[in-house]
Parts: C-alpha cells; sequence; structure tokens
C-alpha cells in the first residue's frame, strides 16, 4: 500500500507541486446489525482510501478517491495540484519532517485477520439474546457488531513513510422499553476494543437491559437551582467544550475563550486532564498522527492549570514550535486537530458517597444535549435521569432540563469519583457540580 | 453502465430479492477562517452495493472496483451474508410490499449548474465573504465561511424491475461568526442548502443577507441575558416548524422504530395533534435541501400525510415494512453513500401552512417567545424531544423584545402538537444546510409557516 502513496507524492511532484502528502487506508469489515428484536442484515466488505495534500507556492489543494488503482490515483493527484495553483499563499503550509516514533502497542490483533461473518453473527445474536432472557419489556431497536482490520500509511515529500495496522470490535445495542401504556426514553450502551479477546457483549448487554429498565416509571419533578451528579457519559458531552478550547486552530484564529489563558487557572485544582495518544490499546491510540507525526502523552489541565493547547504542524508552524501530534482526519479532508485517548484524573471518594452528599439535586446518566463550544453554554434533556434526596435515589424524571456554562462547570466542582467509565477513547470519572438550573416541565 | 450491470442480474438465481446500485459522489469544498483558507478539495467516493434477500436473511456487500468479476464476486459475497444473517434470524417471514418501481432517468430541476461556475467563482466568493464579516464590526473576532457541493450519479437496479439512472446537486453555504468582548465569546450561523443549481442556493437568501443578519445577531448576542427555565408559548419560526416536524414527530413515525414499539404504534387515525395540523414528508419537492426523486430501493418518491387535520394517516415506509403493515412504501429508503444500506429516513418534513399573520400571532400573546434560527436536535421513543434555538426574543404584551443567549427547547411531542393554536399563511423550507444523523448521514430538510405553540425552555432558573 506504502508504494500507492510513494507514486502519488512523486506524481505530484512531477506536476509542480513543491510539497506533497499521501495518506491511504485500507480496510476490511464484518457486520451484523439488529432492527425491531431481530437480526436485520449481514455485511462484509473492504473500504479504501487515498487523501493528497500538496503545496505549490505555499497554496493548499487537496483531492481524494476511494478506488486505489494507479489511474484514479493520478486524477486525484493532478486535482490536488490543479487546486494548489488557485488558491492563496499562506506561508505556514509546510509539511512536517520525519520525527523519532514510540511504537504503541495492543492495537492489532492478528486473530481479528481470521475472523468471519460468523462471529459478527454469533455475538450479535448474543447480545440480542442476554437483553431478551433479561426482561421481555425491553425492546431493542437496532444494534451492531462489527469486526474490521485496517492498515493505515502516510507518505510526504520530506521523508516520512510510516504504516500501522489496526484491528477494532466494536458493538452498540439501542432500544427502549414498554411497559402498558408506557414507554421509556431510548437508553443504548457500546463498547469498543482492539482485542478480540476483550469482547464482551453480555455485560454491554446487560449494562443496556438494566439502563432500560431503571428508566421507566419516570415523572415530572420540580424547578430548582441545585446539585447533579454527570454520569462519566455526560461528562465526555460537555467536554467538547474543552476540546475546542484547547484546539490550536480554534485559539489563533480567535474564537477560544482560552485564547488568553495559557498557564493560568481555568479550572478547580482537583482538575487534571491529560491526553495520551500512545496509551496501550487505547482506543483512539496510534505510534503516528494523521500527517505523521509522532504521539505522545501531554498533560492538558494540570490541577487546574491549562498547560497547553493542541497542535498540527499548520498552528505548529505558526507558532515556531513542534507539532503535538494531535493531526487527525480520513482521507476525504484537509487534516484538522483533535484529541485522542483523553482521561480525566479520578478523585477520593466514590461514586456512592457523592450520591450521599446530595441534599436535592439530579443524577443525570444521559444528557440530551448541544453544548456551544465558544460561549460554553449549554442546555439539555435528562435522558435517564434521577431524583436524588438526602442522598438517595429517586424515581426517574422526565421533561426535567439542565441548563449551565462548562467554563463555570469546571469551577463548580464538588466532587470527583474514585471510578472511572471509558466512553470510547475518553477515560472518565463522575462529577458532582453545584448550583445547576434544574427546570421540570 | 446498464450494459454492464443489468446481466449481472442472472447472478441473484435462488435467492428471493437482490439489487445492485452503482453511487458516484463527487464532493467540492472551500472554507476560509479568520482570512486563511483551510480547506479546497475535490473529491470523489464511487462503488457499487449489493443487497440480496434470501430465506428472510438480507445480506450486503460493496465494492470500489467496477468490473465486471470483482461485481460477479460481491454479488457472491452478499448471497452468502444473507445466508449467514437468515440463520440468525428468528423471523424467516419477509415480504417486499409491490412498489411504484422507478425506470428511466431522474434528475431534480436545477436552475444554472454548479458546474457552470468555475473554482475561482466559488473562492472568491467565500473569500469576499469571509472579509466583509470580519470588518463588519470591531467585536467580530473570527469569520468561518463554507461552501461544499455534492453532486451525485447512481444507477438502482432491483431484480424485480427498477432501472434508474439518477442524477442529484445538492449545494450548502455557510457563514459562522464568532464576537467578544474580551471576556465573554458568543457565535452566530447563517446557512442555506438545497437541491439544485447555484440560483436556487441563493435564491432565498443573498450570502448578503446572510452577512448582515449574522454580523448583526452576534454583536447583539453578547449583551443578550440568559432567558429564564419555563414552560412557555412560544412562535416557531420556518426552519424551526421544519426541525420539530423531523425530530419531534417526523422519526416516531419511521416504520422501523414504529415496529420496535415507539409511542405511535397504536396511533393510526387517531388524534396526535391540534386540527390545524397537517404534516408531510416529500421527496419530489423543488428547491429543497432534501429532495429525493427516486429511493435506495428504487422506489419512486411521494409526498405523504404523515398527519390530516390532526390526525395520524401513515408512517414512513421502505419495502419491508409496507408489506409488513400492509400498506404502499412511501419512498423513504434512502443510503448515504455506496457501502451503507438503505434505511428510513425522511426527506423534506413539514407542515402546511395556516391563515394567520405572523404579526397578529405576534399581537395575541402577552407573555412568551419569538424562536428562529434551528440548531441539532435529537428525538426518543417516549416523543420527548430537543432542538436548539439560536435566536431567541422575548414577547411581553404582544410586542417583540429583546434578543435573548441561545437556548435548547423540549416537550413532549403531541403535546407540543395538541397545544398549536395558530399557523401563518407563509411556507419556507429552512433546514436545508443540515444533515440528520441515524447511523448513517442523510441530507434532509424541513420547513413550514410560523407556528405557535407551547414548550419547555431550557434556560435558568434564579
Amino acid at each position: 500500500m506504502i508504494e500507492l502513496g510513494e507514486i502519488a507524492v512523486k506524481k505530484a511532484l512531477e506536476l509542480g507541486a513543491d510539497e506533497a502528502e499521501a495518506y491511504l487506508i485500507r480496510g476490511k469489515e464484518f457486520n451484523v446489525s439488529l432492527e425491531s428484536n431481530d437480526i436485520k442484515l449481514a455485511k462484509s466488505q473492504t473500504r479504501d482510501g487515498i487523501g493528497i495534500r500538496v503545496f505549490k507556492n505555499k497554496s493548499l489543494g487537496f483531492a481524494s478517491v476511494n478506488v486505489l488503482s494507479e489511474p484514479k490515483i493520478a486524477e486525484a493527484v493532478s486535482n490536488a495540484v490543479r487546486l494548489a495553483k488557485l488558491t492563496p499563499a499562506d506561508k505556514y503550509n509546510q509539511l512536517p519532517m520525519p520525527t523519532p516514533l514510540t511504537k504503541v502497542e495492543g492495537i492489532y490483533d492478528p486473530q481479528a485477520e481470521k475472523i468471519e461473518m460468523d462471529f459478527a453473527l454469533d455475538n450479535a445474536v448474543k447480545m440480542l439474546k442476554t437483553v431478551q432472557n433479561f426482561d421481555k419489556r425491553i425492546a431493542v431497536d437496532s444494534g451492531s457488531f462489527d469486526a474490521s482490520v485496517y492498515e493505515i500509511g502516510i507518505v510526504n515529500s520530506k521523508g516520512i513513510k510510516l504504516s500501522e495496522r489496526g484491528s477494532s470490535f466494536s458493538y452498540v445495542i439501542f432500544g427502549m422499553a414498554t411497559d402498558k401504556q408506557e414507554v421509556s426514553c431510548f437508553q443504548y450502551e457500546f463498547d469498543v476494543t482492539h482485542q478480540a479477546s476483550e469482547v464482551n457483549v453480555e455485560k454491554v448487554a446487560l449494562d443496556f437491559a438494566q439502563k432500560v429498565i431503571n428508566s421507566l416509571g419516570a415523572k415530572k419533578w420540580e424547578s430548582f437551582k441545585g446539585t447533579v451528579i454527570l454520569d462519566p457519559e455526560v461528562v465526555t458531552d460537555l467536554l467538547s467544550v474543552i476540546l475546542f478550547s484547547v484546539n490550536a486552530n480554534n485559539v489563533q484564529k480567535g474564537m477560544s475563550r482560552f485564547a488568553k489563558s495559557l498557564n493560568q487557572k481555568v479550572a478547580m485544582a482537583d482538575l487534571s486532564i491529560e491526553d495520551n495518544g500512545l496509551l496501550k490499546g487505547g482506543n483512539a491510540s496510534g505510534s503516528f498522527d494523521r500527517e505523521g507525526v509522532a504521539r505522545k502523552l501531554i498533560k492538558l489541565i494540570d490541577k487546574g492549570v491549562l498547560n497547553t493547547f493542541l497542535y498540527n504542524s499548520y498552528t505548529a508552524n505558526k507558532e515556531n514550535r513542534i507539532s503535538t501530534g494531535h493531526a487527525t482526519g480520513g482521507t476525504r479532508e484537509v487534516p484538522y486537530i483533535g484529541p485522542t485517548n483523553l482521561t480525566i484524573s479520578p478523585g477520593n471518594k466514590t461514586k456512592d458517597e457523592l450520591i450521599k452528599d446530595v441534599r436535592k439535586g439530579i443524577l443525570v446518566t444521559r444528557l440530551s444535549c448541544f453544548p456551544n463550544p465558544v460561549s460554553g453554554d449549554f442546555s439539555g434533556v435528562v435522558k435517564g435521569g434521577f431524583r436524588i434526596e438526602n442522598g438517595e435515589i429517586g424515581k426517574p424524571v422526565i421533561e426535567t432540563m439542565i441548563a449551565g456554562n462548562v467554563f463555570e462547570l469546571i469551577n463548580q466542582i464538588s466532587g470527583i469519583s474514585k471510578e472511572q467509565k471509558r466512553i470510547f477513547s475518553f477515560i472518565v470519572p463522575w462529577l458532582k457540580i453545584e448550583d445547576i438550573s434544574i427546570t421540570s416541565g | 453502465m446498464f450494459d454492464l450491470l443489468e446481466p449481472l442480474l442472472s447472478e441473484f438465481s435462488g435467492v428471493d430479492y437482490g439489487e445492485i446500485r452503482f453511487h458516484e459522489r463527487n464532493q467540492n469544498a472551500i472554507a476560509i477562517r479568520k482570512g486563511e483558507l483551510e480547506t479546497a478539495k475535490a473529491t470523489s467516493y464511487s462503488g457499487a452495493a449489493v443487497r440480496v434477500l434470501s430465506q428472510g436473511g438480507w445480506g450486503f456487500s460493496s465494492t470500489n472496483r467496477i468490473e465486471r468479476n470483482e461485481l460477479k464476486r460481491t454479488i457472491s459475497d452478499a448471497i452468502k451474508a444473507a445466508k449467514v444473517s437468515s440463520a440468525g434470524k428468528k423471523s424467516k417471514e419477509v415480504k417486499l410490499a409491490k412498489a411504484n418501481l422507478a425506470k428511466g432517468k431522474f434528475e431534480p430541476k436545477i436552475n444554472d449548474p454548479l458546474t457552470n461556475h468555475s473554482f475561482e467563482e466559488k473562492l472568491e466568493l467565500v473569500r469576499n465573504t469571509e472579509a466583509k464579516v470580519a470588518k463588519a464590526s470591531p467585536l467580530i473576532q473570527s469569520a468561518y465561511v463554507y461552501y461544499n457541493e455534492t453532486l451525485d450519479k447512481k444507477y438502482i437496479l432491483t431484480t424485480d424491475g427498477a432501472r434508474a439512472e439518477i442524477y442529484d446537486s445538492k449545494p450548502e453555504f455557510f457563514i459562522l461568526a464568532v464576537a467578544s468582548d474580551g471576556k465573554d465569546y458568543v457565535r452566530a450561523l447563517e446557512a442555506t442548502g438545497t437541491t439544485g443549481g447555484w440560483k436556487d442556493l441563493f435564491s432565498k437568501k443573498s450570502p448578503e443577507t446572510m452577512v448582515d443578519r449574522v454580523v448583526e445577531r452576534v454583536s447583539k448576542l453578547l449583551k443578550a441575558p440568559y432567558p429564564p427555565g419555563e414552560r412557555a408559548t412560544v412562535i416557531l419560526d420556518p426552519g424551526l416548524v421544519g426541525l420539530i416536524s423531523h425530530e419531534a414527530i417526523g422519526h416516531t413515525v419511521e416504520a422501523d422504530f414504529v415496529l420496535s414499539g415507539a409511542i405511535t404504534k397504536d396511533k393510526i387515525n387517531q388524534r396526535v395533534g391540534s386540527e390545524l395540523v397537517t404534516m408531510f414528508d416529500s421527496g419530489p419537492e423543488q428547491n429543497a435541501g432534501g429532495t429525493l426523486l427516486v429511493d435506495d430501493e428504487g422506489v419512486l418518491t411521494e409526498k405523504t400525510i404523515i398527519i390530516e387535520n390532526g390526525i395520524l394517516k401513515s408512517f414512513l415506509h421502505n419495502r419491508e415494512t409496507a408489506a409488513k403493515m400492509n400498506v404502499k412504501p412511501t419512498g423513504n429508503a434512502r443510503a448515504y453513500e455506496y457501502p451503507d444500506e438503505p434505511l428510513i429516513r425522511m426527506r423534506n418534513t413539514g407542515i402546511e401552512p395556516g391563515k394567520n399573520t405572523l404579526e397578529s400571532m405576534i399581537a395575541e400573546i402577552k407573555h412568551g417567545y419569538l424562536l428562529k434560527q434551528a440548531g441539532g436536535g435529537q428525538a426518543d421513543a417516549n416523543a420527548e424531544f430537543m432542538f436548539q434555538v439560536s435566536e431567541a426574543y422575548r414577547i411581553e404584551d404582544g410586542k417583540v423584545g429583546e434578543l435573548l443567549r441561545d437556548v435548547t427547547i423540549s416537550g413532549q411531542a403531541f403535546d407540543v402538537l395538541l397545544s398549536v393554536d395558530a399557523l401563518s399563511k407563509d411556507f419556507i423550507w429552512d433546514m436545508g444546510w443540515g444533515h440528520c444523523g441515524k447511523g448513517q448521514p442523510a441530507k434532509v430538510d424541513g420547513g413550514g409557516p410560523y407556528l405557535r405553540c407551547q414548550v419547555i425552555i431550557g434556560g435558568r432558573q434564579k
């Protein structure tokens, strides 16, 4: 595969590009999906792609194609060069040089190469049956089990030439419960792993089933300002605001509230967040980023102090520093900036201890919400939320909304749990937050 | 292409149904932020998908290599997959309803094809627009302008007679502005998207109008207070009426959700809204973002009346769910790109206009809100929906007051529909820049008149 990348780069230079980069992916997947309490469809396919980025007189051009044949690649290269001749120059357009890499472990399971459709079917059936045996009131609306292997490669005219293999098993289940006239809210549960031996569909199915049953019997409550305990999944949703604000491109382009906050306290001293692209077996792990720059461990927020922003080559060039290895994106887009495996450090109380101290509040296990990454404002509908009164978890709530501001919220944390949960590539504890607006319809 | 694909239909012998869909997608995009080019790209994504039904099991496979032997191998993989799927299935009774299958060439109405306009011209528009926003006010920290065009070519063939050649053209244009007073940061977005050509894209609002609106709003937002959290009477603009039709009702009437046990399952021919409400989902609309002439099962699309004068009339179907419920398919089976299987998805969803004027609807409100500018939204099995409102104004004693910070709105869909007490005479598709996500993305639109109803506002408590 890497040879095709070399051909693309060579071709681009022949056509007049000053610098060129080819990013390639080749993958194979088996997938079995569920719908309306039954198997829906079985799917087997391969997926390829190449994305070509060129600079000509410091001007950008990008093209991609999903067919890895020499004529198709040549056509994409010539499209990229054509665009680069038309776009405005930018002196920071410069591809990265090779850097020493640390090989990440645990992202490829050779067993995955031998997997067939039956493996996906067996797991999908097991997931469905586990739920159906748990409680007849649960309806599985949809779900899937996916097994895939892939290889990514990156070649550039500055001497980067890298490839890496990976494997992935991901499974999700989604549905609701029906009890007489009542229909609960949707719930879902999922997991992803690189290792076939770590696949555990029963656990996901049981967690899902328990969540769905718990959400039956939801009632309206009342409007007040109080304490909320946020499930790791909800914390992950709100974290998007922080991630937007530490993205160096948003910082440099005047969209981040953290623009002038580097080395300053932005959150309570209890809050530490790190990003580790080299985490063993991490779902976002890789030895190198989308530009071929080494991944590494970064302390993003250390005891409440903002330590660094996340950079790709372009934003690093602007500040005359080196990229932190956070270029991301597929073959169909110009590389941008994104986090890898993110960890919020655990606290010193258990989740139950956090709940015990709440006089009046809500435990939020899912929040239907699109936080505004610029202002930090959020208001969302509590799904699968529960009353907490005098330290006891009570009835589930419905037609309840919470609102606040993420930048304020990270300064209103009154507790962080010892326990952490893995949500895709994020490892996150439960958070207890004070003074949140709760509105009941 | 038919010459290559048609003879392959014989490879489906021994199975109940086979479908070949070739889909070539070309996308071109330009993005400029704070005076710097972030994206200038041309992408091509093409291949053929095969779907097979055999003994109640669906199998699917796809390939990016369009040549005879590879396609034959793909068909054989899909047949194998169907057998695996059948083996794991409880219910082996799967039938496909008779449908109005598409035969021939299909293309939406296009005013001034996008290919008539050069990359340089599009780049110039994005550049000038960004520069105008950036210069408009010292409070503006950053502007982001994005143009994207999606050009599709499809061939769909089925073993029971669909034989369609389909073309599509969907452009989109976005402006985002961020303002700050040094401490607080706010954003405003204006966007438009449609099916058609260059003239269609800017037929509802010109780039100049979009610049003026975004600049005015982002500057005001810095001083805007938070709305209180309460249940209140509100007027929704056409884009939000589209969003409520899509999120609150549309998803709950997708037949796959219905069969799983959504709250609508026993509600056909029952009252679900006020008698003012007639809601539909339509494929063959002109100048709307979700326009679809033929669905990805090769079925000709139609205008499907979901709710008529407040009574639930129809769900949205593919051929399999239509057969299960013994009705006609509605042409709602859609696949995003070639390696995706068709799912039941909406197209352009809206509410028919009424007889009121916006002015009289506002004048009658003692305390409430005028809500504009749709953002994201989500639906739920119990019909509890949420969506974002980017532009909210107070209404006190029949007069529109100050702008408030953006807010999320929620409610129980059928309670909200029952609370509808006025609709304006207007009709606009105004959600065409949006995507719906349900495992796969889909281009959809939503629209309607101005509508008055009751919702919960997720604001601040004192």
